[in-house]
């Protein structure tokens, strides 16, 4: 079986909004295509999670698809440490979607893959100053997210001036699959993101023939419909 | 006797329900809140410090004081407890000028009894009640035993308060902890594990405000069993203990 790509799943959705190969004037384009990819993979994600881990009790979302990234700066904001999410990842519970959240403190060491940071619902940075066994959650450092903000419990960017943060959040992230590197998805998705984009394309109007005036199967075309193809 | 950690229980049970990391806050705060309770009772964590005495007897509690075991004064490798004094009063005074708190006067009488005759200590028949052997013949009718030093708790105060007599600039305090302070975390009996488990598992249930629900009798079974294992009498103390009881007589 061939590898799936994204430029795979694309021309093959392509083909059947076509009705066979596409049309060089067709009104949707590759690119539009591909990321409608992405959304779909997304949402059949989140829905792959609620309808079969959590139903089986898992609370892990095995099987979905985590995109890491490298070298997220941290700056310091109102005196706390901060760092921006690359991108949104899934809304999970508990906040999952931001799976993990890694720290490679000097520019010669390794990211601190097995000693992740610990995630806070919240609020709860807060309330835990209040505990004197945990406030400072037994010396390790936690995080917040609000909005695409990650906030953490210590100053670490004070500490360390080098430190710069992995991170591993469940999102399908579209943009970093070119057309030939094979998408981390489960070979029972194919079908579906196939049949999900067709479903979305399938409004669009078909490519009409050749609107040239000295040919007479296209003079009756209305102009609303006439559109270029070859 | 082996520690374990706070963490280490907390990852153990995000491992043994196959939770993510985004659940140790909720097992943190449980764990915690059980440790507190195992402390009270069970646990028992005592923690000794050695505290100095300011100005007007005061001595500050340590941040996680429960209840009181001893109050000692430090002499050399030994430390000599103190009796409780409830008859200090919690009330502290000021001096007017300075604002800062004082002593209070010398007290003459308390419910002690009377610690002076006329002027003279108690103890001043004393010379008098022996015999030409120098034994002591009593007859020191109304006069008490005990001393008059000795401490307060004024928890109101966080405080200890020391009688006015006492000398001393420091005194060691022995103490349950509420197990909630920072040391705490790394300082867990092992034999605790399972009942903190336990606990966890019952307040992450539907029935964590239900102490007959199966979680909550699992939790108490537990704690019966760390109460048991925790007991240091063994048979050889039970039997030196009546060996040690009876002495020699004469034969009959």
């Amino acid at each position: 079986m061939a590898v799936t790509t994204i430029y795979r799943i694309m021309e093959q959705t392509y083909s059947l909004i076509s009705g066979g190969d596409p049309k060089a004037a067709s009104s949707i384009s590759e690119g539009e295509l591909k990321i409608a990819i992405g959304q779909v993979l997304n949402a059949m994600l989140k829905t792959e999670y609620f309808s079969v881990n959590l139903k089986m009790g898992e609370v892990i979302p095995n099987g979905s698809v985590l995109c890491s990234y490298e070298g997220i700066e941290v700056f310091t904001s109102n005196g706390k440490s901060q760092c921006t999410l690359p991108i949104k990842p899934l809304k999970l519970p508990r906040n999952m979607g931001v799976w993990g959240i890694y720290p490679k403190y000097t520019l010669s060491g390794n990211y601190e893959y097995d000693n992740e940071f610990i995630p806070l619902q919240m609020g709860q940075s807060a309330l835990i100053k209040s505990q004197p066994l945990f406030n400072d959650l037994l010396g390790m450092v936690g995080y917040e997210c609000i909005g695409d903000r990650v906030t953490f419990t210590k100053d670490i960017k004070s500490l360390f001036p080098d430190v710069v943060l992995a991170m591993r959040l469940a999102v399908m992230d579209i943009s970093q699959y070119d057309d030939y590197t094979p998408l981390p998805i489960l070979p029972e998705m194919e079908m579906q993101v196939i049949q999900e984009v067709y479903k979305l394309f399938m409004s669009q109007p078909a490519a009409d023939k050749v609107v040239d005036q000295t040919i007479a199967e296209g003079a009756g075309t209305p102009a609303n419909q006439q559109k270029q193809t070859l | 006797m082996n520690l374990t950690t706070i963490d280490i229980i907390v990852r153990r049970a995000l491992l043994e329900n196959n939770l993510p990391i985004h659940y140790y806050c909720e097992f943190l705060f449980h764990a915690a809140t059980c440790l507190r309770e195992l402390n009270f009772d069970t646990l028992q964590i005592v923690n000794t410090a050695n505290l100095p005495v300011g100005d007007y007897g005061e001595v500050n509690l340590p941040d996680d004081f429960v209840d009181d075991i001893t109050v000692c004064v430090p002499n050399g490798a030994g430390i000599f407890p103190l009796p409780k004094q409830d008859w200090l009063n919690p009330i502290r005074i000021h001096d007017v000028d300075s604002g800062e708190f004082v002593t209070y006067p010398p007290t003459d009488a308390g419910t002690n009894g009377l610690t002076t005759f006329y002027g003279l200590p108690m103890g001043w028949s004393y010379y008098w009640n022996v015999d030409s052997y120098g034994m002591y013949t009593g007859r020191r009718f109304g006069a008490h035993g005990g001393t008059v030093q000795g401490y307060k708790i004024v928890k109101e105060r966080r405080q200890i308060q020391m009688t006015e007599a006492f000398i001393g600039s420091n005194v060691v305090v022995q103490y349950i902890s509420d197990g909630q302070s920072v040391d705490a975390a790394s300082q867990i009996d092992y034999l605790a594990f399972s009942t903190i488990r336990s606990y966890q598992d019952w307040k992450r249930s539907g029935n964590a405000n239900n102490d007959n629900s199966p979680e909550g009798r699992a939790f108490y079974n537990q704690k019966r069993l760390l109460r048991a294992k925790l007991n240091p009498l063994t048979i050889m103390d039970i039997r030196n203990i009546i060996r040690t009881s009876y002495t020699a007589g004469i034969k009959m």
